[in-house]
């Protein structure tokens, strides 16, 4: 398959306030027509990255092309272009009827229908002036505009803030379905990576400002492996390793590597050692060196 | 080309809008919510005017004569307040929420100006008319005035108009400055613009001070009369319309 032209091409980009290096010598392309997953701790620069890409803020140095062109006060790139963000505000009296009446003079794509059946899946009071909606609510308005919009490049910063598990599921279900008939470029940030694993065909993890990780999602989820046996023999197997993460109980060792070729893999069974495979979630605490209870926590 | 997946396909689909109907679709948000735009400023003025009423009847109640001096009716000025207001409350939530919609800032701030524009006129308009409807029942019978004072609805029909949409000009750039600078640099904005207008202001009251040039000053305040300060109002109403756009131009939907 040859490459088809990125729909996001950042280069060298760099964002600092002040004194924080928000985003630090960021390059990145994305291809059309995938779900990719954006994916870091709170901080990590995921909705910087995202502000800047949709030229809702500026970079301090480096290049940013959507579409090919300059996003920032275009309008041939931002029509086509939807940003979902958990920050979201809205005007003081407005209610979700008024969201759902305007979105569509900034969406050439949007579906009415779709939004009034998201609306009742999401049980969405639209008369209810959005200060009174719940946290949930007010996602759900987010996550419609969103989806609807079927704008050919979508960003949902952390949508689903305050939805219910069963609220998320429909979200997820809903995208899912949406993208198969309508397919188009998805970038979703979120730190409930298990939840969208199955979702995901390609991963960028940021970290502390820096792309640590953007590779397909099969290939992160197979570059790496823990391999598990008694501690000497596993220390033995690990001799010359980078090793991910280290833990054990009495004689045993559970220790998670790098990526095992096929050779690595016999060698291991050999050895008498269990390999199991790691989640796309372990594999981001991991190498951002982070405690599993940072993410998919505050679900 | 094989290459090119579905999802260039469907960018290529969508036709990009003109310029005139993206700064359309602006004015169009500004009037989603037609009560705060609409509505909500008459029904004040309406309460305004249902308190002068009483005021007026009760006089004329007790003295039976004609009411003197109401001409100097300052009742309406809430309505050109409430224009600065809005502006400033537009400039902070519906910038966001119209950036949030992928809008550039360039067509927020001309379809906004666009909006506030048509409400100065249709607003205009309505002012005038009762302004004429006082004068033809010379004050309600009882030489009551409100919408014909002596600032806005006096004099000819041109000159009642330009006083009026001039006035709601520079109330509405006013705003539109103030809520542009502190979307782009927050409150410490707010307290350097606020600053360098109190500085201009003092360095004229110095100026007529030392000169000793007061009873000019107020003189030249009868001759042009309101018509007159509002033309020249015209002058930094222009200068605030150009610097908010600028300074929008460069703002952040940063929370």
């Amino acid at each position: 398959m040859t490459h088809a032209t990125p729909v996001v091409e950042v280069n060298g980009l760099t964002k600092r306030f002040g004194n924080v290096v928000a985003l630090d010598d960021v390059t990145l392309s994305v291809q059309p027509g995938a779900i990719t997953g954006l994916l870091g701790r709170n901080g990590a620069g995921k909705t910087t990255l995202m502000q800047t890409i949709t030229g809702q803020d500026f970079a301090t140095s480096g290049d940013v092309r959507v579409f090919g062109e300059h996003p920032v006060e275009n309008a041939r790139v931002l029509s086509r272009v939807s940003f979902i963000k958990e920050s979201q505000k809205y005007p003081d009296e407005f209610r979700p009827k008024h969201v759902f009446r305007c979105a569509p003079w900034f969406y050439e794509n949007w579906d009415a229908e779709f939004a009034d059946r998201l609306i009742d899946d999401f049980q969405l009071p639209v008369n209810r002036r959005i200060k009174k909606l719940s946290r949930g609510q007010l996602s759900a308005v987010g996550v419609i505009v969103g989806l609807a919009a079927r704008t050919p490049l979508t960003f949902f910063d952390e949508p689903y803030l305050g939805l219910d598990a069963v609220a998320r599921q429909i979200f997820y279900d809903r995208l899912l379905a949406d993208y198969a008939e309508h397919p188009r470029t998805v970038i979703l940030s979120t730190h409930l990576i298990d939840e969208v694993a199955n979702l995901l065909e390609h991963v960028v993890v940021i970290d502390k400002g820096r792309i640590i990780m953007d590779e397909s999602a099969e290939t992160a989820r197979d570059s790496a492996t823990t391999i598990v046996g008694p501690r000497s023999a596993v220390e033995a197997f690990i001799a010359d390793r980078t090793v991910l993460h280290r833990e054990g109980i009495g004689g045993l060792a559970s220790v998670t590597v790098d990526r095992l070729d096929a050779d690595e893999r016999r060698d291991a069974a050999a050895a008498g050692l269990e390999l199991a495979p790691v989640s796309l979630q372990q594999l981001i605490v991991r190498r951002t060196n982070s405690t599993t209870t940072e993410f998919g926590a505050d679900s | 080309m094989t290459a090119v997946s579905a999802a260039t396909t469907v960018a290529d689909e969508i036709t990009v809008p003109g310029t005139a109907k993206r700064i359309w679709s602006i004015v169009r948000l500004q009037y989603a919510n037609r009560f705060s735009m609409l509505a909500l400023p008459w029904i004040i003025i309406g309460i305004v005017f249902l308190v002068n009423m009483i005021i007026w009847i009760s006089i004329y109640a007790s003295t039976h004569e004609q009411l003197t001096g109401t001409e100097w009716s300052g009742a309406t000025a809430y309505i050109y307040v409430y224009i600065g207001i809005a502006a400033v409350q537009a400039m902070n939530l519906t910038f966001r929420f119209a950036l949030g919609l992928s809008a550039t800032r360039r067509d927020y701030y001309l379809g906004t100006s666009l909006a506030f524009i048509i409400q100065a006129a249709l607003f205009t308009i309505v002012l005038t008319v009762l302004s004429y409807v006082e004068d033809l029942t010379h004050g309600y019978g009882i030489s009551a005035h409100m919408f014909s004072n002596v600032y806005f609805g006096t004099g000819p029909l041109w000159e009642r108009l330009f006083s009026t949409f001039g006035a709601f000009l520079f109330c509405f750039f006013l705003g539109a400055i103030a809520g542009s600078v502190f979307v782009r640099w927050q409150a410490n904005g707010l307290y350097a613009l606020g600053a360098i207008v109190a500085l201009i202001v003092a360095a004229a009251v110095a100026t007529a001070t030392l000169t000793g040039s007061w009873p000019a000053v107020g003189t030249w305040f009868l001759d042009v009369r309101a018509v007159g300060v509002v033309a020249w109002l015209l002058i930094p109403t222009a200068v605030a319309a150009v610097v908010g756009f600028f300074v929008l131009r460069r703002a952040t939907a940063r929370a």
